[in-house]
C-alpha cells in the first residue's frame, strides 16, 4: 500500500482545524446566548411615572386617585383603546383556574377582562390582563410599561357606553409579593387595573419574575361613538 | 345490565367467513382496484363523520337560556382517543326592579387526545333576558379509551345587595376512578353524595383503569343567589387510560343601588287657601326615587323635582304642579372574587429573542463541529492505514 500523499495529510489537518474552530465558536455563541436569555425587559418609564418597587408595604398603599366620578352599571367590556401606545383591541373574558389563580388569555394578542370582578366603570377594581410577550416576540401589552400618569384608557362596554380612565400610577411588583387586594380589591371608586408581566426573565422557568400594574381611575363615561 | 354510555359508538366487526380464492396473475390489478376502492370508502366515511362533528360543534355550542348545554352525545362522540375540552361561563344579572339578563360564553373543543385548546375550538356568546338556571355538558362522551375530558362551568350572579342565597350542594366523584390503577385514582374536592344537588359532576367516570389521579374534580363557590343546577362530566371517559378533569365555580357579586335613577316626577299640589276670586299660589313638588315614578303630595313630596303650581278657587283652591325630573344614577359597588397569586403573562420572547438566536447558532456550530470532527477522525484513520508501520503524518 502506498503512503498517503503530503496533500492528503494536510487536508486532514485542515479538517481538525475547522472542527476545533467550530467547537470554539459554538461554545462562545452558547455562552453569550445563554447570558442574553436572562436579560430583563425595561421597566416602566421612570421620568414621569409614579413607580413602586416591590415591597410588602405596597399591599396596603392605594394608588393616587383622581376626582371621584360616579360609576356606571355593570356591562361586558368589549374593546380596549389606549391612544398613548396606539393600542385598540377587542377583549376576551377570564375566570379563575386551579388554586384560585386568575386565568391568563389564551391569545397573546388579546387581553382579557377578569369577569368575576367588577366591570370597567363599576365601583370597585376592574382588572384586564394581557401578555407582554410569548416565545415568538412581543405581545399585546408589550408597551404597557410606557404608560405614564395622565394617559387615557378607554373601554367600550356592551351597553354602548365608553368609560374613560386616567392613569394614576404604574408599578412593578415581584410575583412573590403580588398585592392581590390592592389590584383586585375595592378602593372606594371606579378603577381599572391593567396587568402584564415584566422585570427580569428567568429562563429556567420560562417566566418573568415581576408583574407590571397600571392603575387608573374613572374620569368620565359617555355613549360610545362609532 | 343497564345501558351504558360506553355502549355508544362501539363498532362491531362481523366475523364473516370468506371463501378461499386463488387469484390468477391477471387478477392482481383487479384486487388492487378493490383495495383502493375500499380505502376510498373508508376515507370518505371518516371525512363525513368529522364534517358532522364540526357541524354539531357549532350547533351544540349555542346554548339558549335558561339551559346551557353542549359537548354531549350525539353531537359529541362516544368513541376513543379524543380530547374534549368545554367551558361554559355564565353571567346572570338581576336588578332591584326585577329585570334579568344573562350572558353565556360557551367554548367547545374536540380534537384527538393530547391536542389542547385553543385548537379545534368553537366559541359562542349568547345573551338572553332570562337567567340561566341549568347547565349540562360533557356527559356520556368519549368512553372508548385513551380520552381526556376537561370541562368547566363558571357562574357569576350579579344581583342586588340583600338578595338571598342558597348553599350549594354537591354530588361529585361517586362511582368513578375504578378499574385499576395506582391509588388515589380520584382526587376530588369535595367528595359528596347529595340527591338533586346543585352540582352533579364526575360521577361514574374514568372507570376503565389507568393512572393515578385520573379523576380530578372541584366545586368551589359555596352559595348561589340564583337557583341553579350544574350537571357535567358524568358517565364519561370510561375507557382505559382516560382522564376526567372538571371544575365548577359559582360566585355572587352583590351590587348596591345607592342612588336614584333619572325619573320624571309628576306631582299633585294643593294650593294654599285663597280668597274668593283670586288666584292662589300653589306649590307642587314630586319626583321619583329609585327606579319608580313617584308621586308627591303638596309641598311635602319627595324627590328632586319641584315646580310651582297655580290654582284658583273660592275659599280653597286646588292646583296641579308638574315636578321636574329628579336627578340621580345607579351606583353599583361590586367586589367580586379576588384571585390569589401573580398572573403569568409573559414567556420571555421579547427579552430573550436575541439570546435564542445566538443559542441556535451555537447549537448549529457545535453540530457542525461534531460532523467535522467525525470526518477528520475518519480521514486520520484512513491516513494511518496507508502509512508504513510506525509512519507519521
Amino acid at each position: 500500500m502506498s503512503p498517503p500523499a503530503a496533500g492528503t495529510v494536510l487536508l486532514t489537518k485542515k479538517w481538525w482545524v475547522v472542527a476545533s474552530g467550530l467547537l470554539v465558536v459554538g461554545i462562545v455563541l452558547l455562552l453569550v446566548g445563554t447570558n442574553e436569555a436572562s436579560v430583563s425587559l425595561p421597566g416602566p418609564v421612570s421620568t414621569t411615572r409614579v413607580s413602586t418597587e416591590s415591597k410588602a408595604s405596597d399591599q396596603t398603599s392605594a394608588p393616587a386617585k383622581v376626582g371621584k366620578v360616579a360609576g356606571v352599571a355593570r356591562s361586558l367590556p368589549t374593546e380596549l383603546t389606549i391612544p398613548a401606545i396606539g393600542l385598540a383591541v377587542s377583549l376576551s373574558t377570564l375566570g379563575i383556574g386551579a388554586g384560585g389563580v386568575v386565568d391568563v388569555p389564551s391569545d397573546i394578542q388579546q387581553p382579557g377582562w377578569f369577569k368575576l370582578g367588577p366591570s370597567p366603570g363599576q365601583d370597585g377594581s376592574a382588572v384586564i390582563l394581557g401578555h407582554v410577550d410569548s416565545h415568538l416576540g412581543p405581545a399585546v401589552f408589550f408597551n404597557l410599561r410606557l404608560l405614564v400618569a395622565g394617559d387615557r384608557i378607554n373601554v367600550d362596554l356592551a351597553d354602548k357606553t365608553t368609560v374613560v380612565f386616567q392613569v394614576t400610577s404604574v408599578a412593578t411588583y415581584l410575583k412573590t409579593a403580588f398585592p392581590d387586594q390592592l389590584v383586585y380589591g375595592p378602593h372606594g371608586s371606579s378603577e381599572l387595573q391593567l396587568v402584564t408581566c415584566g422585570g427580569e426573565f428567568e429562563s429556567q422557568t420560562g417566566h418573568y419574575l415581576s408583574n407590571i400594574v397600571v392603575y387608573s381611575s374613572l374620569i368620565s363615561s359617555a355613549p360610545t361613538v362609532n | 345490565m343497564p345501558a351504558s354510555p360506553r355502549s355508544y359508538g362501539r363498532l362491531s366487526r362481523p366475523d364473516v367467513a370468506r371463501p378461499s380464492v386463488t387469484s390468477p396473475p391477471h387478477a392482481w390489478w383487479s384486487q388492487r382496484v378493490r383495495v383502493i376502492a375500499t380505502l376510498a370508502v373508508v376515507v370518505a366515511a371518516v371525512a363525513l363523520t368529522l364534517g358532522g362533528v364540526g357541524e354539531s360543534l357549532l350547533a351544540s355550542a349555542a346554548p339558549t337560556a335558561p339551559t346551557a348545554s353542549q359537548c354531549n352525545p350525539p353531537a359529541y362522540p362516544t368513541g376513543a382517543g379524543r380530547q374534549v375540552s368545554c367551558t361554559i361561563d355564565i353571567v346572570n344579572s338581576t336588578t332591584s326592579v326585577g329585570s334579568s339578563s344573562s350572558t353565556v360564553t360557551a367554548t367547545a373543543c374536540l380534537a384527538a387526545a393530547g391536542v389542547l385548546p385553543p385548537a379545534f375550538c368553537t366559541t359562542t356568546t349568547t345573551t338572553s333576558n332570562r337567567l340561566v338556571t341549568s347547565v349540562n355538558q360533557c356527559n356520556g362522551v368519549v368512553n372508548g379509551g385513551g380520552s381526556n375530558v376537561t370541562c368547566s362551568v363558571t357562574v357569576i350572579n350579579d344581583v342586588p345587595t340583600g338578595t338571598s342565597t342558597t348553599g350549594d350542594t354537591v354530588d361529585q366523584c361517586i362511582g368513578s376512578g375504578t378499574g385499576g390503577g395506582t391509588q388515589p385514582t380520584v382526587m376530588c374536592s369535595p367528595i359528596g353524595s347529595t340527591t338533586s344537588a346543585t352540582v352533579t359532576q364526575c360521577n361514574g367516570s374514568a372507570n376503565g383503569g389507568g393512572g393515578s389521579g385520573r379523576v380530578k374534580c372541584t366545586v368551589s363557590g359555596g352559595s348561589s343567589a340564583v337557583p341553579l343546577t350544574i350537571n357535567q362530566c358524568n358517565g364519561s371517559a370510561d375507557g382505559g387510560g382516560s382522564t376526567v378533569t372538571c371544575f365548577s365555580n359559582v360566585s355572587n357579586v352583590f351590587t348596591a343601588s345607592t342612588g336614584s335613577t333619572p325619573t320624571t316626577g309628576a306631582g299633585t299640589g294643593t294650593t294654599a287657601p285663597a280668597t274668593g276670586g283670586s288666584t292662589g299660589p300653589g306649590t307642587g313638588s314630586g319626583g321619583g326615587s329609585g327606579r319608580t315614578t313617584g308621586t308627591g303630595a303638596g309641598s311635602s313630596g319627595s324627590g328632586g323635582g319641584s315646580a310651582a303650581g297655580s290654582g284658583s278657587g273660592a275659599s280653597v283652591g286646588s292646583g296641579t304642579g308638574a315636578g321636574a325630573a329628579g336627578s340621580g344614577h345607579a351606583i353599583g359597588t361590586a367586589t367580586g372574587v379576588i384571585p390569589v397569586g401573580a398572573p403569568q403573562t409573559g414567556q420571555g420572547g421579547a427579552a430573550r429573542s436575541a439570546g435564542d438566536g445566538l443559542i441556535a447558532l451555537g447549537a448549529m456550530a457545535l453540530a457542525a463541529a461534531a460532523v467535522t470532527f467525525a470526518v477528520a477522525f475518519r480521514r486520520r484513520q484512513l491516513d494511518l492505514r496507508t502509512l508504513p508501520t510506525g509512519g507519521r503524518e
